[in-house]
């Protein structure tokens, strides 16, 4: 999958066919990647866990294409204002994520969006080869005060929704 | 340093270092490092003075402006008790050498170098060079020296907003962006939305932000108390018009994506006859792994692009020679403006009806693509990033989006297409012109 494709098809797999914040499509774009979507493409490690400018680019284009819509809401106590992203219905995606992916995706549907960028943290130190305890330690290292001990108790349960 | 030093700058007038300060013997010490020499050899706006000839102005300069910046900001929230007073001496070092030391992890015409080493998988970007030499270079053994490596190299390695030094190097409002702001403007001679640094500084508190009320999650941030929310829609207001009229100027980014083009093609593809391209340093580099240690990669600055280009140049045959004559001779790509203030269906339909237009008439085109997103410069394309600056109200936070009208009418960033030349893009513009 390219990464427009990719985006486009996890807008379709998400509950209302809606992603709320760039943060949460980094995520899963990521946590998908790592189970198994075939797909080529780069992530880093940058301020809020693993990043991929092309699936922020992707983003972008297909807002820019006509292809999704991108909103503005305000959220949480603060009242932050976040991008969400929405497919329109009318548009066809293939390819599609499999019926695994979609499960997971839905099981994923309730974290919070600093839960997932700590397990995806967490996952990104584990793809590189480090061992459980050192990828722990180096989480909570780039994030102490993201990841306290409660939400990195959650990493093993979200990453335990993905297909192997 | 065996006596006082002293640098002029248009922007702070002075940065002073002083024998008498143990403080700023360190960071001349840094100033003379290699690492942070070679700024001088690389532009702060890169291409921007194919646009704004004044734009010349080095990450040298900068690196100095951000150092004196921060020494500003410490000053202010010294005054104001806003640090914790906890071995505050070697926290403000480690700062003030984190602001010196932030951007020697940069390469040549950095949005370009790292547009062309993402398109060859090439995984280091600037910030972790920037670890790299804080860590292993002289620049590590001046730092360790002053007991302060760790607490320097933490502020490139952790997430911000874990501690309130942090706010200064990272931040919405950090000493990074203050700097550029003030000094890009100065440089490219933009007259308009001046920032009123002292009211500013004076008006920011550092708080303590719930970032996640679920699991009780809290970050160091700045806020601006009600009496700045003025000069802070002012710094804004500046950042916006900064964006629109340089750092995304239309002819800039044509430049950008012409220069990315010469280098991704001449890297990829290899021809034999070219021995002295072949055997550039800028070749060698993308195209070897084993050429992209540290090393070799503080060898590159803003003369190794140019130096390629001429020699692209000059070689008849080679692939690249006709983009590399129009990059000398300022013959950019043509960029399409697309409006966006048409929302919903309308501008939906529109788009996709252009782009199939565009292809059935077989017109070349692309469209500007962000660049990647470490570069604060276009963090203000995500509008809400100056939305989200906290104000503080009777005790409360507000997002600066709630309690700004000003704010809230920032407007979509722009919808770019290039094409060749302006053939196409007159051509493209009739079609778009038709659909109405």
């Amino acid at each position: 999958m390219a990464p427009d494709e990719l985006v486009l098809a996890l807008l379709k797999a998400m509950p209302h066919k809606k992603i709320d914040g760039k943060k949460r499509l980094q995520k899963l774009a990521y946590l998908m990647a790592s189970a198994g979507v075939d797909c080529n493409i780069q992530f880093d490690l940058r301020d809020y866990g693993p990043f991929s400018v092309e699936i922020a680019q992707a983003a972008d284009y297909l807002t820019f294409s006509g292809l999704i819509e991108e909103d503005e809401q305000q959220l949480g106590d603060n009242n932050f204002f976040m991008t969400s992203y929405k497919l329109i219905e009318s548009i066809p995606t293939r390819p599609e994520l499999s019926h695994d992916h979609v499960k997971a995706l839905a099981a994923l549907a309730k974290y919070t969006t600093i839960q997932l960028e700590v397990a995806a943290t967490y996952l990104f130190f584990r793809n590189r080869g480090l061992d459980e305890e050192t990828a722990r330690q180096r989480t909570v290292a780039m994030k102490p005060a993201k990841a306290s001990p409660a939400v990195l108790a959650k990493a093993p349960e979200i990453l335990g929704h993905l297909p192997h | 340093m065996d006596k006082d030093q002293r640098i002029r700058d248009p922007i702070h007038n002075l940065i002073a270092f002083s024998t008498k300060r143990p403080e700023d013997v360190m960071l001349w010490e840094l100033v003379q490092t290699a690492p942070v020499q070679r700024l001088r050899r690389i532009k702060q706006l890169g291409f921007s003075e194919f646009v704004y000839p004044g734009a010349t102005h080095t990450r040298f300069s900068h690196v100095l402006g951000a150092m004196q910046m921060a020494r500003r900001m410490l000053d202010v929230f010294e005054r104001n008790q806003q640090l914790p007073a906890d071995d505050h001496p070697r926290r403000r070092l480690a700062t003030l050498a984190a602001a010196l030391l932030h951007d020697v992890g940069h390469g040549p015409y950095s949005h370009v170098f790292e547009e062309v080493s993402s398109k060859l998988e090439l995984n280091q970007s600037h910030e972790a060079y920037t670890l790299e030499i804080i860590r292993k270079s002289r620049t590590a053994e001046i730092l360790d020296k002053n007991n302060i490596l760790d607490e320097t190299a933490l502020f490139f390695e952790q997430e911000s907003g874990n501690d309130p030094y942090q706010t200064i190097i990272s931040s919405q409002l950090d000493c990074d962006r203050l700097d550029f702001l003030m000094r890009d403007r100065y440089y490219t001679g933009v007259r308009s939305t001046a920032i009123d640094l002292e009211w500013l500084l004076d008006s920011l508190k550092i708080s303590k932000i719930c970032v996640d009320p679920i699991e009780g999650i809290y970050e160091y941030s700045f806020v601006v108390q009600k009496k700045g929310v003025s000069v802070v829609e002012e710094f804004v207001l500046s950042y916006m018009k900064m964006y629109q009229n340089i750092y995304f100027h239309k002819t800039t980014r044509g430049v950008q994506h012409m220069a990315s083009d010469i280098i991704y093609k001449t890297v990829s593809e290899v021809d034999q006859q070219f021995n002295s391209i072949n055997s550039h340093p800028l070749i060698t580099f993308f195209r070897n792994k084993d050429n992209q240690a540290l090393d070799n990669y503080m060898n590159l600055d803003d003369s190794s692009v140019l130096s390629l280009v001429k020699l692209i140049a000059d070689a008849n045959n080679h692939p690249a020679n006709a983009l590399a004559n129009r990059y000398l001779n300022r013959d950019t790509y043509k960029c399409l403006d697309l409006p966006s203030s048409e929302t919903g269906e309308i501008r939906r339909e529109k788009a996709s009806k252009f782009i199939e237009a565009l292809r059935s008439e077989n017109i070349a085109f692309f469209a500007d693509r962000l660049p990647g997103k470490a570069y604060k410069q276009y963090d203000v394309m995500d509008r809400n990033f100056l939305k989200n600056i906290m104000v503080e109200a009777d005790g409360e936070h507000e997002p600066l989006g709630r309690v700004s009208q000003l704010v809230q009418a920032i407007p979509a960033k722009p919808t770019r297409i290039y094409f060749d030349c302006s053939k196409d893009r007159d051509r493209a513009k009739s079609i778009r012109d038709k659909m109405g």
